[in-house]
C-alpha cells in the first residue's frame, strides 16, 4: 500500500498559495520574525485551532506571508470559525486577495475587531448566495466525495468503490450499518477520494449541527439549505451503480440457489472504527475511573498507617510497562522522577488498555488517501482477539509411554500431611475409621494436595489427547490409546489409573485407582528417614486416609 | 448418511475479520469451504450433500512478531509480507517498490464435522483428503488433512476429546439494557466466557448487477458490508454433552443478507432472488 499518491497532499487546503509563495521565493520574508513577535500576544493566540483551541498557527504556514497584511490573513484563516467559512465555500483565494488591513498595535481589542471584520467580510460573500446555491454547494461536495463504505480502505488506489449505507434496518443482531440504523446511531461519513480542499469535513460539521457552525455566523436557514443539498446527494448516491469492479478488491462467490452464485466485494466503513473506538474508550475510561477511586481509597487508608513509618522508603522498581524492556541503559533516564511525582503516580492508576490494539497499516505511508478518519485512534488499529492455544506437555506424554503416571508431592506438603495424620491419630479419634473421622481427615493440607493432584491428572489426560505424536507417520493427531501405550511399554496390562487417564474416565474406577495411588505415594513419602517408621502404619489409619482421599475426589467431580 | 470428521492443519490463513477486528477464527471461510468441498466432489460425481458443519478449534498460532519500538520496548506487530509482483507499475523491477498489502495471518488446527447426506466409506475419505490438499481455507494453505467417516453421531462425539467447540453467540449483541451494539460487543468480550467477534456474513449494499466489468467469473456482482457477530469457545468435553447434529453451522440468505450461523430459530433460505439483478449496468449514474 505504499503506492504513489494520486492526490497531492498539501497542508490544510491552502496548497495553491503556499506553492505560489514557494515559486516566487522559497525564503520566508525577512520581517517574518518581527511580525510573529508583534502579533503573537493577541492575534495569534486568538487564532489557535483544535478542539481545545491550543494549536498555534505553524511557522510553515506563516512562512508564506508576503507582508503584514497577508501574515494576519493567514493567522485569521486558522481561526476555526473563519476556517470553516473559507473552506466550506472555497473562499481561500478570495480571502487572500480581500483580507482587511492588518490591525494596528499590540491591543487585544484591535485584534478582536480585526477578526470580527474578517468574519463579516466572509459572511457578506456567503449572504450573496441564494438558498439554491447553498443546496447545490452541499449537493456537489457530498455527491463528489462522501460515502460510507469505501474500497480505499482495502487499497488506496482503488477506484469507483464507494457505497452509501442502505436505509433498511436489519433484524439480525450482527454489527453492521443496518443494525446501527435500528439502534438509531448514525454511521459517520467517509470519503470516496481524498478531499484536499477540506470542504467535505465542513459539510459534515454542518450535517452534524456542530456548534462551530453557528459560531461562524451561518444562519439556521443557510445551514438547513446546505443540509438539504447534502442529504439529497446521499439519497441519490444510493442509486449510483458503478459499472466496474476494481481488480484490487476481493470478490467472494456466495451460493444463491442451485448452481447460482453471486460475486460479492466486501467494503469496509471507516466510520465503524470511529464508533468502535468511542465505545472502547468510554469503557476504558470508566474502568480507569473506577480503578482510580479504589486506589484513592486504598491510599488514604495506607497513608494513615504510613505516618509512623520512616519517610525514606526503599526505591521501588519501576513498574513494567507493556512489553519487555529490551535495552537496560535507557531505564536509568526514565527513573529520574521526583518524590512528589512518584506519590501522585501511586495514587492515580496508569491508563491500561483493556483491549489489545495492533497496527494494521491501511493506506501505508499516506493513510489520508484511505480515509477521512485517518487521525482517529480506531483507524488502522484493529482490536486483536485471541483464540485458545494448546500447551502440550510433550515431555510428560513421552514419559507416559514408558512409565505409569504418578502424582508428585513436595517435601513440605508431605511433612504437613504427615503431621495432620499423626495429629488426628493422637486425638480422641485414634484409629477410628468413622464417617466423622474421615470428614475431619479430608481437610487442610491433605485436601489441598489431593485437589492439586486431581487437577494435574485431568490436565495430563487432556494433554494425552491433544498431543500429536508423529505427523510424519501419515497423519494428524495419531491418538495415543491403550494398545499403543502397552506396546511401547512392552507390558500386557496397564495400571488402572493409566487406563482411566487414557479413557478420560473420571468416574468411580478412577476414584478408586487414584486414591490407591495417592495413598501409596503418601505412605512412601511420610516415612521418617531416621527411624524408618512411617506415619501411616496401621491398616485403620490407611483406610481412613484412603476414604478421605476418595471423598475429596468425589467432591471434585 | 455419514458424518465426516476432518482434522485440518492450515498455514497462513487470514485472521482479518474486518478492518476493525482481528481474530484467528475464519468461521465464515470454514463453513463455506465445506460447501466448496461438496461442489468439487460433485464435479466428479460424488457429491457429499453437506447440510451442516461443526467447528472445533484445536490450536492457533497467529503470525505476530515482537519488534523494538523507538523507546526500546518490545511491541507486538503483525507479520507483513511484500507482494511478489507489482499490480501498480509493471515496469517497477525493485522488490521494495512493490506495494505492501497489509495482512493478518495465522496458522490453525481445526476439526470440521460435516453432516453429509451421501454414504461414504474409507475410500471416499482418502479421495476427500486428496481434494482438501488442493484447496485453501481462508487463503491459507491446507498442510495436512485427515478424514474419518462415521455413520453414527455418537461415534463423532466419542472422538471429540480435545479442542473447543465453536458456537454462534451473536445473540449477545442484543443487550436489553443498551441498544448500542458496540457496548454489547465490548461487554460480551469482557465477560467471563471466551467470546470473540468474527465476521459471520455479508449484507448487500445494492442489488447484484449483471455484466459489471471485472466481476469474478462474470457472475452478477454486488458490493457488500461485513456483518460482525460473536462466537463462543466451549471446551469440547463440556460442549459434547447433549450435542445434537442440529447444532451444526449452516449458511443461507435472510433477505439480502448472507449469513452463517448455528443458532436455532434463525431461518435462512438457500436461494437469493435475483429480482433486480438484471437491472443491467446501463443504469449506472454519474
Amino acid at each position: 500500500m505504499f503506492s504513489d499518491q494520486h492526490e497531492t497532499v498539501t497542508p490544510s487546503g491552502k496548497g495553491k498559495r503556499a506553492s505560489e509563495a514557494k515559486g516566487s521565493d522559497s525564503q520566508p520574508h525577512p520581517r517574518l520574525a518581527v511580525w510573529i513577535e508583534s502579533y503573537k500576544g493577541h492575534l495569534m493566540r486568538l487564532c489557535q485551532s483544535g478542539a481545545k483551541r491550543d494549536i498555534v498557527v505553524s511557522k510553515k504556514h506563516l512562512a508564506a506571508a508576503l507582508d503584514a497584511r497577508s501574515f494576519c490573513a493567514i493567522c485569521a484563516a486558522h481561526k476555526p470559525e473563519i476556517d470553516l467559512l473559507i473552506k466550506l465555500f472555497g473562499l481561500q483565494d478570495w480571502f487572500a486577495a480581500h483580507a482587511p488591513q492588518e490591525p494596528y498595535g499590540g491591543l487585544e481589542s484591535a485584534a478582536q475587531s480585526y477578526l470580527g471584520l474578517c468574519q463579516a467580510l466572509l459572511m457578506e460573500q456567503v449572504r450573496a448566495l441564494s438558498d439554491e446555491d447553498l443546496e447545490n454547494l452541499g449537493y456537489s461536495i457530498v455527491s463528489a466525495k462522501a460515502t460510507h463504505f469505501s474500497g480505499k480502505l482495502i487499497h488506496s488506489d482503488t477506484q469507483g468503490a464507494g457505497m452509501p449505507a442502505r436505509d433498511v434496518p436489519s433484524v439480525q443482531p450482527h454489527l453492521s450499518s443496518r443494525r446501527l440504523l435500528r439502534a438509531g446511531i448514525p454511521l459517520p461519513l467517509d470519503q470516496v477520494k481524498l478531499d484536499n480542499s477540506g470542504a467535505l469535513q465542513r459539510v459534515i460539521k454542518v450535517l452534524n449541527d456542530d456548534p462551530l457552525v453557528s459560531a461562524s455566523g451561518l444562519s439556521a436557514r443557510e445551514q438547513k439549505a446546505i443540509q438539504r443539498g447534502a442529504k439529497q446527494a446521499l439519497d441519490d448516491a444510493s442509486q449510483r451503480r458503478p459499472n466496474f469492479v476494481d481488480h484490487r478488491l476481493r470478490q467472494l462467490l456466495l451460493p444463491a440457489g442451485k448452481g447460482v452464485y453471486i460475486s460479492v466485494s466486501p467494503l469496509p466503513a471507516g466510520g465503524m472504527g470511529v464508533l468502535l473506538n468511542q465505545a472502547v474508550q468510554h469503557h476504558e475510561d470508566a474502568a480507569l475511573a473506577q480503578a482510580a477511586a479504589e486506589a484513592k481509597a486504598a491510599a488514604s487508608e495506607a497513608a494513615s498507617e504510613a505516618v509512623s513509618e520512616s519517610p525514606e522508603s526503599p526505591e521501588s522498581p519501576e513498574k513494567p510497562r507493556r512489553g519487555r524492556k529490551a535495552k537496560s541503559d535507557k531505564s536509568d533516564k526514565g527513573g529520574a522522577t521526583t518524590e512528589g511525582e512518584k506519590k501522585k503516580d501511586d495514587v492515580a492508576p496508569k491508563y491500561k488498555p483493556l483491549f489489545e490494539r495492533i497496527e494494521f497499516p491501511i493506506g501505508g505511508a499516506n493513510p489520508r488517501n484511505a480515509s477521512l478518519h485517518w487521525t482517529d485512534r480506531g483507524f488502522a488499529n484493529p482490536l486483536l482477539f485471541t483464540a485458545p492455544q494448546r500447551s502440550s506437555n510433550n515431555r510428560g506424554v513421552w514419559r507416559f509411554l514408558h512409565r505409569p503416571w504418578s502424582a508428585w508431592i513436595s517435601r513440605d506438603a508431605a511433612k504437613k500431611i504427615g503431621a495432620q495424620i499423626a495429629k488426628l491419630g493422637q486425638s480422641s479419634y485414634g484409629d477410628s475409621g468413622s464417617l466423622a473421622a474421615v470428614r475431619v481427615q479430608a481437610s487442610g493440607s491433605l485436601a489441598e494436595w489431593v485437589r492439586s493432584c486431581h487437577g494435574a491428572a485431568q490436565a495430563f489426560a487432556r494433554a494425552l489427547n491433544e498431543t500429536d505424536l508423529s505427523p510424519s507417520e501419515g497423519g494428524l493427531r495419531l491418538l495415543i490409546d491403550e494398545e499403543y501405550v502397552m506396546k511401547s511399554r512392552g507390558q500386557e496390562t496397564l495400571p488402572a489409573l493409566d487406563r482411566c487417564l487414557l479413557q478420560q474416565n473420571f468416574g468411580k474406577e478412577y476414584r478408586q485407582a487414584m486414591s490407591d495411588h495417592l495413598l501409596a505415594v503418601l505412605r512412601r513419602r511420610t516415612v521418617d528417614p531416621s527411624t524408618g517408621i512411617g506415619t501411616i502404619e496401621s491398616a485403620a489409619s490407611a483406610k481412613r486416609v484412603s476414604d478421605a482421599i476418595e471423598k475429596l475426589l468425589g467432591e471434585a467431580l | 448418511m455419514t458424518y465426516l470428521v476432518i482434522d485440518l492443519r492450515v498455514k497462513k490463513a487470514s485472521m482479518l475479520q474486518s478492518i476493525d477486528f482481528i481474530t484467528p477464527a475464519p468461521v465464515f471461510a470454514a463453513v463455506m469451504a465445506a460447501h466448496a468441498l461438496d461442489m468439487e466432489m460433485g464435479k466428479r460425481g460424488s457429491a457429499l450433500g453437506v447440510s451442516g458443519v461443526g467447528l472445533v478449534h484445536q490450536h492457533c498460532q497467529p503470525w505476530l512478531e515482537h519488534l523494538e519500538n523507538e523507546k526500546g520496548w518490545m511491541e507486538r506487530h503483525l507479520v507483513q509480507r511484500r507482494g511478489a509482483c507489482s499490480i501498480e507499475n509493471p515496469k517497477n523491477k525493485e522488490p521494495q517498490g512493490n506495494p505492501l498489502q497489509p495482512d493478518a495471518l495465522t496458522d490453525l488446527e481445526w476439526t470440521l464435522v460435516l453432516d453429509c447426506a451421501a454414504d461414504l466409506g474409507d475410500a471416499a475419505s482418502r479421495e476427500i483428503e486428496g481434494q482438501l490438499m488442493r484447496m485453501r481455507l481462508a487463503g491459507g494453505v491446507i498442510a495436512l488433512a485427515r478424514v474419518r467417516a462415521h455413520s453414527q453421531w455418537d461415534d463423532v462425539l466419542q472422538g471429540m476429546k480435545s479442542g473447543f467447540w465453536i458456537d454462534d453467540a451473536s445473540a449477545l449483541l442484543e443487550a436489553e439494557a443498551d441498544p448500542d451494539p458496540f457496548i454489547a460487543l465490548i461487554q460480551a468480550a469482557r465477560s467471563g466466557a471466551w467470546v470473540v467477534p468474527v465476521n459471520l456474513g455479508y449484507a448487500l449494499l445494492e442489488a447484484p448487477a449483471q455484466g459489471r466489468s471485472g466481476s469474478r467469473d462474470a457472475k452478477p456482482h454486488a458490493f457488500a458490508e461485513h456483518m460482525i457477530g460473536l462466537i463462543r469457545y466451549t471446551p469440547a468435553r463440556l460442549a459434547k454433552v447433549g450435542l445434537l447434529p442440529d447444532k451444526l453451522w449452516r449458511h443461507g440468505w435472510d433477505g439480502d443478507q448472507f449469513l452463517v450461523t448455528n443458532r436455532s430459530g434463525v431461518i435462512l433460505s438457500a436461494a437469493y432472488k435475483l429480482v433486480n439483478a438484471c437491472a443491467s449496468s446501463d443504469h449506472q449514474a454519474k
